[in-house]
């Protein structure tokens, strides 16, 4: 027996083999048109009924048709006008009250019918019997008709009344007739008209009705929609989950400000002041903010550094107030604190800004992911290993190459690729061990490790997003639509 | 980085031995070059080290790579000689662009890739290690035009006129820095000067107007050119003397024979090109530990060998090495350790298990504000993660005062946003359409002025636009909130121009205001085209923090 939902069997009650009308049936069964045609779908999809639809087309006057109707067309106003005057300026037609707008539709009409013409900026009158059949449409139109009710000639000038002089308007009306087919008058005969609990109530609970009655079977197969619900954003679960997996290799996070000045953005992590990656374009600046106090021993010692190799040292440069360009400055940081941990792990997952072209591979701020390991025992190879571990515990794979590269404040540096199971080599980050020349004015005389990885390149993968603009979005479809589980896919 | 187009045939040639393709990638890796693009027999790499303009050329790549292949070892041989012939150096240029270095390389053969090669050293050297040619200007000239000595002066800038490299008709200095390409992108570093510095002949032929361009005739080189002089300009001394010997032992490796020319300054005479060993001292004990790897004196002296270093053992574990000195990048032992990883070979040290035991934490900040964002999925809100940085004018609009960027690259991006709201705000703006109630919230970084401080703050935002939203709505949230914080609160009247008059309060905790909520002010709607009732409330995190631990 197929599962029936009360409205269909009230519908289903009153059907026959004949067609009657959507009105009729919904009549007949006591529900509303809405109701009717809802229950009358669902049997047509469980192949119950045979459903018929039909569009009639209507048509009705407007506003200004309506106005026309009363004070007659303009091309008949104008037609009078001519009889008595025979001929007329057509800068004067405004005295007699044509709208201009309606002016060259009616002389239009009238020149169709060879009844003016127009010369020298004068309409002369050529003939005074007219036959004007846009009259008699106005007239027929005095209630709504179907659009069946009118001739080929008629429908020409009902388009140009409708299209170019908004006189009319053409509204669709649906009408709907159902009978049964074999398989619902079969269905029918056998539904059992028994009250059944739709939705239990606390009545039906209290009052025990629910021992008599029996329980209506939910239709699985209706479509469900899932409205509004909390969700937390799917990239920051990802950052989560990745902070979650360093605090699990034993790394303590860092925090610390964005906005910064030079000192601690770059000069203290032995980036010449005079270089070229460091000029405006590379880094945001700040109007009007007064730099920070910078430790004066430790901004001699960095100082000296920079006379002694790059031969270059500006204060004021030193001080201008900048936005973290670079995760790095939160290893200085925290180099610089007093609780510094040697033997110490730290870890940051923070954002950074750098002036670019905004587009799909560019945007203004991002995240990076970066770690600092200082122990007296750290070495070259340590380095490699975490960088083969992070591989493998943040990206999945161990397939990782590793190749000579060049960062400001770390020698010897290296750069990781790794191998994505669906992307093959990807550049995942860079690492080094710091210069002695970025330590030594920390006060720091064990080797120290840094190593960074490029996050959101890595959450973009486990989304599936390729516009790094979506990283930000305010999309709140995309927002609900991602599944959280993909931050997962990397094992 | 600077981008260099190298030619793979050209490559094979200059190392003498025969190499693949799929080889060439990971040989070009000791040499610290990462492959861009293969196109034909060009191959597009990217020098990672910018302090390494010995290896900006395929000439410097190559020396590397006849180490790491074992074609040749050890510090690379170049012999000079003297030419006889001098260049003077006036007075006068003393506080303009005080050094010169010159050289003259003969019998080269350049043809179409060395030709390419040198003019693309030539850039790459005065666009990353001259600072744009402030501090390195780099000219070539054809030295069997010029006749000696030749002279470096200062000049005024109409004193002097010649067809500039390219150019059609004489000019002044002061036309060259005006009218053409080179002198509109340079003329900045003369800028201050009333005297420009000019090379000269003895004929009083222009040789080239440092750091500009060079002239059309005595200062043009081609394909051909067999005799080459190199004139090198610059600010500071030691960098002007790197960039000659990068540039002369490029040419050198092509067949050219280098000689020196003597400089005269005021005070002094030197003989330039310097090219000669430089040394530092190698604790063996200490590349073992810091590399981690059991490694034998002879096998580092045999790594160090390859990357072009001579080494002499001076006691049991230490060594001196030397190196040429185009390197100007060694500062300590650790640069030359990097190449002793380097060729040792990243790829071949071996996994270890990491030694350094302990224990990893999060900051109560982030396990703070995550307990805010499951309050906040609680309540139904979604998650939005929005720029920190945003438009002024849209906080304009809402009377909010921001800090401003100095440089920004698009309006909508030229302030750093004082609260969240607004960006919630823009969120519903971006939403209008979609099914109501719209319940969002973000939490993130914020900063504002303070006096002449920033303050930067980790704030809570959140709002909801419905067909009818009432204060109350966002008042039950905000219960919830700091019952579930366990923090106590209260709620005080105050008026806020985005607000609607008397539909806004200001959230007290220990007596500081750390927050506000309130009915989003029609006329704000009206402005974003907005036809739905908004509420809205921003809590400042960082403040309650403080309270709470």
């Amino acid at each position: 027996m197929i599962s029936l939902h009360p409205l269909e069997k009230k519908v289903l009650k009153v059907l026959s083999e004949n067609f009657q009308t959507l009105k009729e049936i919904s009549k007949k069964a006591g529900l509303s048109e809405i109701e009717t045609l809802r229950a009358l779908g669902w049997l047509k999809n469980k192949g119950l009924v045979e459903l018929l639809e039909k569009e009639e087309k209507t048509i009705k006057l407007t506003f200004l048709g309506k106005k026309y109707l009363e004070k007659g067309l303009p091309e008949r106003r104008l037609l009078d006008l001519l009889k008595e005057k025979k001929e007329i300026f057509l800068a004067d037609l405004v005295k007699y009250d044509f709208d201009p707008n309606e002016v060259s539709a009616s002389i239009g009409v009238l020149k169709k019918r060879e009844s003016i013409e127009v010369k020298e900026g004068k309409i002369i009158l050529k003939k005074e019997d007219v036959d004007l059949l846009e009259e008699k449409v106005l007239q027929k139109l005095n209630k709504e008709k179907p659009l069946s009710e009118f001739s080929e000639d008629e429908l020409k000038i009902l388009e140009d009344f409708q299209k170019r002089r908004g006189l009319v308007e053409i509204k669709s009306k649906k009408e709907y007739a159902a009978k049964l087919t074999e398989k619902g008058k079969e269905t029918a005969e056998k539904v059992e008209y028994k009250e059944e609990i739709g939705i239990l109530t606390k009545d039906l609970l209290v009052k025990g009705e629910w021992k008599s009655k029996e329980f209506r079977a939910f239709d699985l197969t209706l479509p469900v929609y899932s409205k509004s619900f909390g969700k937390k954003n799917v990239y920051l679960l990802f950052l989560d989950y990745i902070r979650d997996k360093l605090v699990g290799l034993g790394f303590k996070e860092m925090k610390g400000n964005f906005i910064l000045n030079n000192f601690w953005n770059m000069d203290c992590l032995f980036m010449p002041q005079d270089h070229p990656a460091r000029e405006i374009h590379d880094t945001f600046y700040v109007k009007n903010l007064k730099p920070f106090e910078i430790p004066k021993n430790l901004l001699e010692k960095v100082k000296e550094e920079h006379l002694r190799c790059w031969k270059y040292w500006n204060d004021e440069f030193s001080k201008k107030v900048v936005l973290r360009s670079q995760v790095t400055a939160l290893s200085a940081l925290t180099m610089a604190r007093e609780d510094l941990e040697i033997p110490g792990k730290y870890f940051a997952i923070e954002k950074v800004f750098r002036p670019d072209e905004i587009d799909a591979k560019h945007f203004l701020e991002f995240y990076q992911l970066e770690g600092i390991v200082l122990d007296e025992k750290i070495t070259f190879r340590d380095l490699i290993s975490l960088l083969k571990l992070l591989a493998k515990e943040i990206i999945g794979t161990e397939d990782v190459k590793l190749y000579p590269a060049y960062f400001p404040f770390t020698e010897p540096s290296v750069e990781m690729f790794a191998k994505h199971p669906n992307l093959g080599w990807i550049e995942v980050g860079g690492a080094g061990i710091f210069r002695e020349e970025v330590t030594k004015p920390f006060g720091i005389n064990v080797p120290v490790i840094a190593w960074g990885l490029g996050i959101d390149r890595l959450a973009m993968i486990a989304l599936e997003i390729e516009d790094v603009r979506d990283l930000h979005t305010y999309d709140v479809n995309k927002l609900k639509s991602v599944p959280y589980s993909k931050i997962l896919c990397q094992k | 980085m600077p981008k260099v187009e190298i030619y793979f045939s050209d490559l094979k040639k200059l190392i003498s031995k025969e190499v693949s393709l799929s080889e060439v990638e990971e040989l070009l890796s000791y040499a610290k070059c990462e492959v861009e693009e293969v196109e034909g027999d060009v191959i597009k790499v990217e020098s990672k080290d910018s302090n390494r303009p010995d290896l900006w050329s395929v000439e410097g790549i190559a020396r590397i790579i006849k180490g790491i292949l074992g074609v040749e070892n050890g510090i690379p041989k170049y012999y000079t000689q003297d030419s006889g012939k001098k260049v003077i150096v006036d007075n006068n240029i003393r506080f303009i662009r005080p050094y010169i270095a010159c050289a003259i390389v003969k019998d080269v053969n350049l043809g179409e890739e060395g030709y390419h090669s040198l003019i693309q050293l030539q850039d790459k050297v005065m666009q990353t290690y001259g600072r744009k040619r402030k501090k390195v200007a780099i000219g070539t000239s054809n030295l069997d035009l010029i006749e000696f000595p030749v002279y470096y002066k200062a000049v005024k800038p109409e004193e002097i006129k010649f067809v500039p490299l390219y150019g059609e008709k004489e000019m002044t200095l002061k036309e060259i820095l005006e009218k053409t390409e080179k002198g509109k992108e340079y003329g900045w570093i003369l800028r201050e000067f009333s005297f420009y510095p000019i090379l000269v002949d003895n004929k009083n032929e222009v040789i080239s107007f440092p750091p500009i361009i060079n002239s059309n005739t005595v200062g043009r080189i081609s394909p051909e050119t067999k005799n080459i002089f190199v004139d090198v300009t610059g600010t500071d001394w030691e960098a002007v003397l790197t960039s000659l010997n990068v540039m002369v032992t490029a040419l050198a490796d092509r067949g050219g024979k280098i000689e020196k020319v003597e400089v005269v300054y005021l005070d002094k005479s030197v003989k330039t090109p310097m090219l000669e060993a430089k040394s530092i001292s190698l604790d063996l004990n200490k590349v073992r530990k810091l590399l981690g790897v059991d490694i034998s004196n002879e096998k580092v002296e045999e790594l160090l060998k390859k990357m072009r270093y001579d080494v002499e053992r001076i006691d049991k574990d230490v060594l001196k090495v030397s190196y040429l000195n185009y390197r100007s990048d060694i500062f300590s032992w650790r640069d030359v350790f990097e190449d002793v990883c380097i060729a040792y070979g990243y790829n071949n040290i071996p996994y270890k298990k990491l030694e350094v035991s302990t224990v990893g934490k999060l900051k109560t900040e982030t396990n703070f504000l995550r307990i805010i964002r499951d309050i906040m999925v609680g309540l139904k809100f979604i998650e939005v993660h929005t720029p920190v940085l945003m438009s002024k004018s849209f906080l304009n609009l809402l009377d909010l005062e921001c800090i401003e960027l100095e440089n920004p690259v698009s309006e909508n991006y030229d302030s750093i946003r004082p609260y969240i709201f607004p960006n919630i705000l823009e969120a519903f703006v971006y939403n209008k359409k979609e099914e109501l109630p719209l319940q969002l919230f973000e939490v993130g970084l914020t900063a504002r002025k303070k006096r002449d401080d920033p303050e930067e703050s980790y704030n809570l935002a959140f709002g909801i636009m419905d067909t009818k939203t009432t204060l109350n709505q966002i008042r039950e949230a905000i219960e919830f909130i700091f019952t579930n914080l366990g923090v106590k609160y209260r709620v005080e009247q105050e008026n806020y121009s985005f607000f609607v008059p008397g539909r806004s309060g200001k959230i007290v905790v220990e007596g500081a205001g750390i927050g506000f909520f309130g009915e989003v002010h029609p006329k704000i709607l009206e402005n974003l085209d907005l036809y739905y009732p908004v509420s809205i409330c921003e809590i400042n995190i960082s403040k309650i923090l403080k309270f709470v631990f």
